[in-house]
């Protein structure tokens, strides 16, 4: 049995590993734990990108393919970015750090197994790694009430949602008989669909609604990204929920495809309610934290969009939104991070005046910001095109218009903060803010990033557009 | 490789916000002379465009095409044609009249600028792209600026004005990707480039349907009536570069997207639905103009006056027939050279008096005589004097709209009846009579202490005033050049 399939996961582990015993061994350690973390991210990163191929081992159960290949990337992207914005922000203990840098990893790995797996044991194995990993990570601040607040309700609306997921997983197994998604795709379309399948595809959608912050299962979301430490939402907002995709890619769009009957008016409506829904509550927010928390739920709503579009376009769209949108929601919250530390406030209201303070920073917020909105010559742009043409494939007129309207929604409260910053005179005397170089290194990367997608999407989009023509033939 | 000249347009003020960027905000002065520099370059360009194209020839020329995102089938792909031509020269002049004009800008220079230049970059984009993905990316590009640059920069209830106007210029944008998509799938040729997509034959309910999507997506950046609500407010709020680029070229980038994508790809459409649309811009001209009527702010006069000669250009856009899209496209020329103008001189008086009231001033042509003149002129302009631009232009479209809608046709003229009323009555009030000026807050009568234009409000007007003129008095070299572009639109739609 080859290793190489493997590669990416036992190197994660392993980073895991000397994290913990550089914790145990080191005092006061902090920096060299962050050293060992971000060097390690690094080496993921060069596995990750060059272990592109296709395998299949453990019988068909762990693959390695190309959705897999661009999931990996994207989650050690946003572990190392979310690593760069935790070093020096994090407000807990010293002695936390370690535990905190081996729990993200492990998170990760969880994930990874998650995009991996192509059968439902393993799926649900990899979904709790990284789920129970993200409980202890959102209640990591032990002495801050929201924090821990955060982490009940994540475990206990998380728990739940496991518990339909694996409801339904369980029905598929008895009216399929087999737990492998090759087979069930053969069992479903030899058998067609009936009473017990279509509830299973109910009981997923609101298992994996759970991780998409899908309406009207996003009531955790907004208290869990305010009270989680803000890196550990970035985190939360951008791998736990691109993994959560590409896992509902693997069921719905592969698995349950002789189901797209069933799963895709359901899937249309949630993506309109999770949209608007998103939309219209941001409004009114005056926590940042808060407000990116309905934005990142409307986001979830606008890659919906793209899965009803035809398998391999929609996948193809859908991977390449997920690209852009964890570089700029990362870039999002790196601003939230270098504010709050300066000025200890996560309020909107203090955003005023922000550009005559800190011009880049305030630059950088408003590139990610419209990005979010979808305005050219930024990723987001490229991105939201992509996944309304894909819905605009098969004819959906009317949800393209509903989209596309509802960014211009966006629009209005991303303006708003845009007013706070560059219009409002600031309350305060301005004073100049001191950023954390890794922030401003972040920031400077997903900038780069943001643009990159925007300005020449061609080579990424050929090979994504590849990728998803080999996993969906035909379809 | 052949010099890449329309490339070039856009990237002059492209390059200027990128050097700008690098200027230190208390260098305004430098910040002024990189922007001028750079518009003036561009209009250079615009204008040895104007020359070099070959009129003999016509289609599209200087055309540069490279792959882009093969994916979705997108080409960079710019050209221009007659009509394009016009545009870009209209954009040229306007935006360095605009620089000259905001010379006095000490709020913020810096990022004044950078707003400035990249919405200019966006518009010249808009005006030569020939891929859709690239006209809509440059689209937006253009619209989203104006958020700032009004509300930062405007007057009155700026907030307000500058994101009513984002928000209805977005939605039309959404509109419009939306039929941008749904033509891309629907001609099955799998490209966004317009010649392309102009070969595929779109089943006659398709264009029924995507017609008005298009259209209002578009007709709402050019104020088509009942969407034009945005336009007063907005361009009232603006300052004073702002309203002269928005009104002057933005509403003229609706407008012209009107004519490129749904009256040029669905003629099917166009002939069902353009009646229609005859329909309100008589709304958009009568209304336009009477609103004129009321008001007594100078800004708010001369964006109802937009509104009401956007409507002339709509309807000749609806009238489907040759002279009536030549026309069309000149008063787009025309308008927009004139409404800048306009701004432009009532930004001028309000640097000068404060009030941008008609009945809190008076007597200025004693103070002014530069400013009046040119006020005198614009005014004039505006009503359709013969041996001004607005003459060939209004003739041409009401000629042929009248051959399609002959009714229609007679109520519009007497806009220009109101149109004339208007315009003489502030000209009479603010310029002639009794010398006063009555200070908002004290309510009381002062005597002028102010002189006339300087030499770089003289530039910017004289600037303008050049073309106005050369279009009155010999319109032949532009309505041919438009006309190469609007012939085989005029074939295709079959009009009269």
């Amino acid at each position: 049995m080859s290793l190489a399939p493997w590669s990416l996961e036992l190197a994660t582990t392993t980073l895991m590993v000397v994290v913990l015993v550089v914790d145990v061994l080191a005092r006061h350690g902090k920096k060299l734990i962050w050293g060992c973390y971000l060097v390690g991210t690094v080496a993921l990163l060069a596995i990750a990108f060059f272990s592109r191929g296709q395998a299949e081992i453990l019988g068909g159960t762990y693959v390695a393919d190309g959705l897999s290949w661009i999931a990996k990337i994207i989650i050690v992207i946003g572990a190392g970015l979310t690593g760069a914005i935790s070093m020096s922000a994090l407000s807990i203990r010293e002695k936390y750090h370690g535990a905190y840098a081996a729990l993200l990893l492990a998170a990760s790995l969880g994930m990874m197994v998650l995009v991996s797996s192509k059968e439902l044991i393993t799926l649900f194995v990899g979904l709790e790694t990284s789920s129970v990993s993200l409980y202890g990570l959102a209640a990591i601040s032990k002495r801050d009430d929201l924090s821990l607040e955060a982490g009940i309700k994540y475990l206990v609306i998380g728990a739940l949602s496991s518990g339909l997921l694996l409801y339904g997983l369980s029905i598929v197994y008895v009216s399929t008989g087999t737990t492998s998604l090759d087979a069930i795709r053969g069992a479903v379309s030899a058998r067609g669909r009936g009473p017990l399948l279509t509830a299973s595809v109910v009981f997923v959608l609101l298992g994996v609604g759970f991780k998409l912050s899908m309406v009207p299962l996003h009531v955790w979301t907004p208290d869990v990204y305010q009270g989680a430490p803000t890196p550990v939402s970035a985190f939360i907002s951008v791998v736990s929920k691109s993994a959560g995709f590409v896992f509902a890619l693997r069921l719905l769009s592969f698995a349950f495809a002789d189901l797209r009957l069933v799963w895709e008016p359901l899937l249309a409506a949630a993506a309109v309610l999770t949209m608007t829904v998103g939309n219209l509550v941001a409004i009114p927010q005056k926590n940042v934290k808060r407000l990116l928390a309905y934005s990142s739920i409307s986001q979830a709503g606008y890659i919906l969009v793209g899965f009803v579009g035809s398998p391999a376009f929609g996948a193809s769209a859908v991977m390449f939104y997920l690209l852009v949108y964890t570089l700029t929601n990362v870039a999002a919250f790196s601003v939230v991070i270098a504010f709050s530390q300066a000025t200890g406030s996560d309020q909107l209201d203090d955003y005023a005046g922000l550009a005559r303070r800190e011009p880049l920073l305030a630059l950088a917020f408003v590139f990610a910001l419209l990005s979010l909105a979808g305005i050219p010559p930024l990723g987001g742009f490229v991105g939201k095109f992509y996944l309304f043409a894909a819905a605009m494939q098969k004819g959906y007129l009317w949800l393209v218009i509903v989209a596309a309207l509802n960014s211009i929604l966006s629009l209005y409260y991303y303006l708003l903060v845009l007013r706070r910053m560059y219009i409002t005179d600031p309350a305060v005397p301005a004073v100049p803010m001191k950023t954390a170089f890794p922030v401003r290194a972040v920031l400077l990367i997903t900038t780069v990033g943001i643009f990159w997608l925007g300005i020449l999407p061609g080579p990424v989009m050929n090979v994504i557009s590849e990728i998803s023509a080999r996993i969906f033939p035909n379809m | 490789m052949t010099f890449p000249l329309l490339t070039t347009m856009y990237g002059l003020p492209l390059l200027a916000v990128l050097v700008i960027f690098f200027v230190p905000e208390r260098r305004a002065l430098a910040i002024k002379i990189v922007s001028l520099t750079a518009s003036a370059a561009a209009l250079g360009l615009a204008v040895w465009l104007f020359f070099a194209y070959d009129r003999g020839v016509g289609g599209l020329q200087f055309v540069e095409r490279v792959p882009w995102l093969g994916v979705l089938g997108v080409n960079y792909f710019v050209g221009a044609n007659g009509v394009n031509v016009m545009l870009l020269l209209l954009t040229g002049v306007i935006i360095t009249a605009g620089v000259l004009a905001s010379w006095d800008v000490t709020y913020r220079p810096k990022e004044f600028f950078i707003l400035l230049l990249t919405l200019t970059t966006g518009v010249f984009g808009v005006f030569m792209a020939y891929n859709l993905f690239l006209f809509f990316l440059f689209y937006e590009v253009s619209v989203l600026p104006m958020y700032l640059l009004i509300g930062i920069w405007g007057t009155g209830k700026k907030e307000y004005a500058a994101m009513k106007l984002t928000l209805y210029l977005m939605a039309g944008s959404a509109l419009i990707l939306a039929g941008l998509l749904g033509l891309y799938f629907a001609s099955g040729k799998g490209s966004f480039d317009f010649d392309i997509l102009s070969t595929a034959a779109y089943d006659p309910l398709f264009q029924r349907v995507f017609f008005p999507i298009l259209f209002v997506g578009f007709g709402t950046l050019a104020a088509l009536w009942p969407f034009h609500t945005w336009s007063p407010d907005g361009h009232s709020s603006a300052p004073t570069a702002v309203s002269m680029l928005h009104a002057g070229v933005l509403m003229k980038l609706g407008a012209y997207g009107c004519l490129l994508v749904p009256i040029t790809l669905l003629p099917g459409g166009a002939r069902f639905w353009l009646p229609s649309v005859a329909f309100l811009s008589v709304i958009n001209i009568v209304y336009g103009s009477l609103s004129a009527v009321a008001q007594r702010d100078l800004k708010y006069i001369v964006a109802y006056s937009s509104v009401s000669h956007m409507g002339i250009v709509m309807l000749g856009l609806a009238s489907m027939n040759e002279i009536a899209l030549n026309g069309a496209v000149l008063q787009m020329f025309s308008h927009g050279i004139m409404t800048g103008l306009f701004f432009g001189l009532v930004g001028m008086i309000y640097g000068r008096s404060h009030t941008r009231m008609v009945n809190e001033q008076g007597g200025l042509a004693a103070r002014t005589p530069a400013l009046a003149a040119f006020f005198v002129l614009t005014g004039l302009t505006s009503l359709g004097l013969p041996g001004l631009s607005g003459f060939p232009a209004e003739l041409s479209v009401f000629l042929g709209a009248f051959r399609a809608y002959p009714v229609v046709t007679v109520i519009c003229v007497t806009g220009i009846v109101f149109t004339a009323f208007y315009v003489l009555r502030v000209v009479q009030r603010l310029f002639f009579g009794r010398q006063f000026l009555a200070h908002p807050a004290s309510a009381q009568s002062t005597t002028l202490g102010f002189g006339d234009a300087n030499r770089i409000e003289l530039t910017a007007l004289s600037l303008l005033m050049l073309f106005i003129l050369a279009v009155g008095l010999y319109p032949l070299p532009f309505t041919t050049l438009i006309g190469t572009a609007v012939a085989p639109i005029a074939a295709k739609l079959g009009g009269m």
